[in-house]
């Protein structure tokens, strides 16, 4: 698989291991200081003029929410030399349109948790659950939802991740490859563990539960086949759900989709 | 004393030459059957350069992230200790940031990625302009663009 300019960069600079995402180092290499200070209105920013650039995060962010804040920034370093953008720091999240914002973030998830790395440290683990999930946000240095994004997409399992309040779906991703007909439905099913977690005071599951596919999808098919479902509490009263497609049937194409009744969020 | 003056410099040259002329006028295949004879595997050879060759590349990249951590950390340090800018109109500060949002012409060496003017407080302005006196973005030449 080719590698991204963000992985190039880290090749560049010999990066072999997790740990020595350093970066300030990797900033400075491409001509950019980072500077730790407090700020009101947002959490980073990055002022450029020729080929210098000074990146000023907030020195109150946690420190993993600052990691990601410095490599979004670089992301605009590298994508957006020369523009002027009002740029929004956001939790990492899929997003539907192409956008500064979304290049930016795209670029961060490479930098700090590049496949050439990610993927055999991942795939050291049979399977996909919550707790390879934190066990991997702690090697990379990263949050928890950014790496179950991260997990997600690498196409280690065939998988969504579904994001929810109590107002519904807020967002999900899906491993590559998975069919568009696995599309889950905006509102939690009562059958659901994730309703339980989100009306409830549950934190979330231990380990991934059976359940029957129609709880999360509502095409015809699903009512044929189980799925496993794991439930998290995340910040913010948001819920992370993986869903496990573990029937080889549900992987199989079906003849006559029609996606174009299929939106990527609410 | 010059080599045109040594008959036995001249003789060593021209063994040089010829022996080069030899390796570059033989085929792959008559170097890789030479290197067996000599009890060598080619392959294992490749193998081991190609191995050699990758920890060189390897060591000198990681050279350049030491150095580059190591820079990082003067800067730091320097940043800390260096002098307070003058005093900055928050005023002027905000009406020269509307001004380089809103001129198509503000110079495109210039890059900005933060929240719009009217959403930063005054101590995010005057660190923001701060940041752009340091980088040399500001006058004598009034090069940010203001009208």
């Amino acid at each position: 698989m080719a590698l991204t300019s963000a992985e190039k960069l880290l090749q560049e600079l010999g990066i072999t291991e997790p740990q020595e995402i350093n970066l300030d180092a990797i900033a400075f290499y491409v001509g950019a200081r980072v500077r730790y200070r407090p700020l009101d209105g947002c959490e980073a920013r990055i002022v450029g003029y020729g080929n210098n650039a000074i990146i000023t995060v907030n020195d109150t962010s946690p420190f993993r929410r600052a990691r990601f804040s410095i490599a979004h920034e670089l992301g605009h370093w590298k994508h957006h030399r020369g523009q002027k953008l009002a740029c929004r720091v956001e939790d990492y999240r899929p997003r539907d349109r192409a956008s500064p914002e979304r290049l930016a973030d795209s670029y961060a998830a490479d930098l700090l948790m590049p496949y050439y790395l990610f993927r055999p440290l991942a795939r050291a683990h049979e399977k996909l659950t919550f707790k390879v999930v934190s066990t991997l946000a702690d090697v990379f240095n990263t949050s928890f939802t950014a790496t179950a994004i991260r997990l997600v997409e690498s196409g280690h399992s065939p998988a969504l991740l579904i994001c929810h309040d109590r107002n519904g779906r807020k967002w999900f991703t899906r491993a590559p490859g998975l069919a568009d007909h696995w599309f889950p439905k905006s509102e939690l099913d009562t059958a659901s563990s994730a309703f339980d977690v989100v009306y409830g005071t549950r934190q979330g599951d231990s380990s991934p539960r059976k359940i029957k596919a129609d709880a999360w999808f509502d095409c015809w098919e699903a009512r044929s086949f189980d799925i496993y479902e794991q439930t998290m509490r995340v910040a913010d009263g948001e819920i992370l759900t993986i869903l496990l497609l573990t029937d080889q049937r549900m992987l199989e194409e079906r003849g006559n989709t029609s996606l174009a009744r299929y939106r990527t969020s609410r | 004393m010059s080599a045109n003056n040594n008959p036995e410099r001249e003789a060593l040259d021209r063994l040089a030459d010829s022996l080069i002329d030899d390796i570059l006028n033989a085929s792959d295949e008559e170097i890789l059957e030479e290197f067996r004879e000599d009890g060598g595997d080619p392959e294992q050879h490749a193998a081991e350069m190609l191995a050699l060759f990758e920890k060189s590349v390897m060591t000198a990249n990681k050279r350049r992230l030491a150095e580059a951590a190591a820079a990082a950390a003067v800067d730091r340090a320097a940043a800390v200790s260096r002098p307070p800018t003058p005093p900055i109109d928050i005023d002027e500060a905000r009406r020269r940031l509307r001004a380089v949002r809103a001129n198509p012409n503000a110079p495109e060496k210039l890059t900005l990625a933060a929240r719009n003017e009217s959403e930063l407080s005054d101590a995010d302005i005057i660190s923001l302009m701060e940041d752009i006196f340091e980088l040399g973005a500001t006058p004598p030449d009034d090069s940010l663009g203001t009208p």
